[in-house]
């Protein structure tokens, strides 16, 4: 079996032809735009709960369990903004750096399915129950019911988005994670 | 540096190493519509990176590296499921010609070698040299030989056996 024979046939083969640039610029375009969409989802999501907090509670539970939750869109957020908008990442690193933040990258999704995500919720349930409690303008007898909707509606929520992570965890990174081994 | 100048670092690169990227590509993953997903991802970054492009290594050293990086982190198992972007391979996107039964069965075989080693003969392939292999991928250049050297014996199995 001839190699360079070969590779000269292989360098022979062309990329397809066309305008390339201006789909690339569009589609770069498109993903700053959802880039900024979710940062300032980000960003609003942790003032709006901070404002709640700073603004109407002095109880100090309520206030850390806010702050367990700030802290962790805070970090979810910054793990975004260093995937999205840092490319240079990708043009400096070499294989094998690449190959092993890759499979830290792939590792921590699996964490924010297992453990992150529950722990959402049971914030977002004791914030929601603190805070329902803690509002004097709703009748005593009405806030048992408010607070059971409120967790019955966050747990069904959950459920729904956690197993759809999970058939993606299993359809997705779990193959990719065994490919980088 | 500004739009325009960044258009015309693209259009060169396109233009000198964009077969070769493509090829890259086409010997990581088999299927045409998955190339051309992997084509366009590694594009879109090295049109992202241009702006920080800071010379330590040559165009191509630094293009290709990009394409390799680009193959670790794309998900092919989500690009399968995806819709495909249909107005890309339409209207921007000529299809070439099918292979030619050396190429098919050179494509079939590296196939058939794990990840890194597919990256690897690709850049063989590509006619980088042993130092060049290092770089982008890392390893030692003497790693980088006795891999390839590996990784071609298993080659010349494969296509004798089939």
């Amino acid at each position: 079996m001839n190699f360079e024979a070969l590779q000269k046939e292989w360098r022979n083969q062309e990329s397809p032809s066309g305008n390339i640039i201006s789909k690339i610029i569009e589609r770069d375009e498109k993903l700053k735009k959802e880039n900024l969409f979710i940062t300032i989802l980000f960003s609003s999501t942790i003032f709006i709960l901070g404002s709640i907090v700073f603004a109407f509670l002095e109880n100090t539970t309520t206030m850390l369990v806010t702050g367990g939750m700030m802290f962790l869109l805070g970090f979810q957020a910054f793990v975004f903004w260093m995937r999205n908008l840092k490319p240079d990442f990708i043009a400096e690193q070499n294989m094998e750096k690449k190959i092993r933040q890759t499979r830290r990258h792939l590792q921590y999704q699996l964490v924010v399915t297992n453990f992150f995500m529950p722990l959402y919720c049971v914030f977002l349930s004791v914030l929601c129950y603190l805070y329902i409690n803690h509002l004097e303008m709703l009748p005593e007898e009405w806030k048992p019911w408010i607070v059971l909707v409120t967790l019955l509606y966050i747990l069904v929520m959950f459920l729904i988005f956690w197993r759809k992570q999970r058939r993606k965890d299993k359809d997705e990174i779990w193959p990719l994670l065994e490919e980088l081994k | 540096m500004n739009r325009k100048e960044q258009e015309i670092q693209f259009d060169k690169i396109l233009a000198i190493h964009g077969d070769g990227i493509y090829r890259i590509c086409k010997s990581y993953l088999y299927e045409d519509g998955l190339v051309q997903d992997l084509y366009q991802e590694v594009l879109l970054n090295i049109w992202k990176s241009i702006p920080t492009f800071k010379k330590k290594s040559s165009l191509k050293t630094w293009a290709f590296r990009i394409a390799i990086n680009t193959t670790i982190s794309f998900n092919h198992y989500q690009s399968r499921r995806r819709q495909k972007q249909k107005d890309f391979e339409n209207e921007t996107m000529i299809k070439e010609d099918s292979d030619s039964g050396n190429m098919d069965q050179l494509h079939h075989a590296i196939q058939q070698l794990d990840s890194n080693d597919k990256r690897l003969i690709g850049l063989f392939l590509e006619g980088f040299s042993y130092k060049e292999m290092a770089d982008i991928t890392g390893w030692t250049t003497n790693h980088v030989g006795v891999k390839i050297n590996r990784i071609k014996s298993r080659l010349k199995a494969i296509i004798e056996s089939s």
